[in-house]
């Protein structure tokens, strides 16, 4: 009862002081040592305007080592949204870090409207890691053009595992219509027993004729 | 019978990896990502893993993390199978627990090869 007591307060305590804290104030919460300051700078700065909000916000995720401080970042960027932001977030898709990547897929993937116009420069990128977690932004993103998007992607991409990630998920998004461009992959790549069967597996699934 | 268990995203690659398996007289289970993968072989362990790296939810890193952390799976083989490339990609798999690395599209043979090396038949 008395720990639960002395938590009250402390929350209460901070509250109060927090309550007249600064931009800057937060800026410098934002990479402090505890997590609990981190967060709380987190949840203070999206409540404030600046110019350089996102810049601060970008700089706090790429050194941030704690997941749930990084996805309430991202949670908070994906509320204020905008293309500044979907251009801040693509940047993160080049990232070592494998669980910062599939969290900025995550959020990626609830702007649809801002991806739209990201969407044909992610796809010409010279890495092709980065042209297949585009294909992984598409995978849960509602926008109608994704069908389209996939079907270029195998006919136009000239790297065997880009088109496969597309063609794995046309045949959940794709249309008989998509058929002829599907079949191209097999005469692209004769000799790979992979794509012979995916090719067979999507086929059947969208009833194109065998 | 030797159970392999796939842990891949993609469903042509589950069902590719899992018809060569299972016409060479594998027991196959499959798993969407990591999240999935842990729960099913913290129920029952397999003889070995073959697992991708990204993934939504938990990506085949930190799956492997955590299956090293369990008695009863930190033993149990894994090949991560994945589309990157790199050298440093093939070591940041070895350094969170694989025991192999090939890169996609693996062929039947090759596969198949790996597999029996690492369940012993």
């Amino acid at each position: 009862m008395a720990l639960i007591k002395v938590k009250e307060t402390h929350i209460e305590a901070r509250d109060t002081a927090t309550a007249t804290l600064s931009f800057r104030d937060y800026e410098q919460l934002l990479f402090s040592d505890l997590v609990d300051d981190r967060r709380l700078a987190v949840r203070g700065l999206a409540e404030l305007d600046d110019d350089t909000w996102l810049d601060v916000m970008i700089a706090a995720i790429k050194v941030e080592k704690d997941a749930g401080v990084q996805d309430l970042i991202l949670q908070t960027l994906r509320a204020r949204g905008g293309n500044d932001v979907v251009d801040a977030l693509i940047g993160f898709l080049a990232s070592e870090d494998a669980h910062l990547r599939n969290s900025v897929i995550d959020v990626l993937q609830q702007m649809p409207k801002e991806m739209e116009s990201h969407m044909a420069s992610l796809l010409a990128n010279d890495d092709p890691d980065v042209r297949i977690f585009a294909i992984n932004i598409m995978a849960s993103l509602q926008h109608p053009s994704v069908p389209k998007w996939l079907e270029t992607v195998i006919v136009h991409d000239k790297h065997l595992n880009v088109c496969m990630t597309a063609l794995d998920l046309l045949a959940e998004t794709g249309e008989k219509s998509m058929c002829a461009s599907i079949n191209m992959l097999l005469t692209r790549y004769p000799d790979e027993p992979y794509v012979a069967f995916s090719v067979a597996q999507v086929k059947k699934r969208l009833g194109c004729p065998l | 019978m030797k159970k392999v268990m796939i842990v891949d995203d993609a469903a042509t690659v589950r069902m590719y990896h899992g018809d060569i398996l299972r016409q060479a007289g594998y027991e196959v289970v499959e798993a969407f990502n990591g999240v999935e993968a842990l729960e099913k072989v913290l129920a029952s362990p397999v003889d070995l893993m073959l697992v991708d790296i990204n993934m939504p939810l938990m990506d085949g890193y930190s799956f492997l993390r955590e299956v090293r952390m369990h008695n009863d799976t930190m033993h149990i083989p894994a090949i991560m199978i994945s589309t990157e490339s790199e050298q440093s990609d093939r070591e940041k798999a070895y350094l969170n627990g694989a025991n192999d690395y090939m890169i996609k599209p693996v062929r039947p043979d090759v596969l198949l090869e790996k597999v029996r090396l690492m369940t012993g038949g």
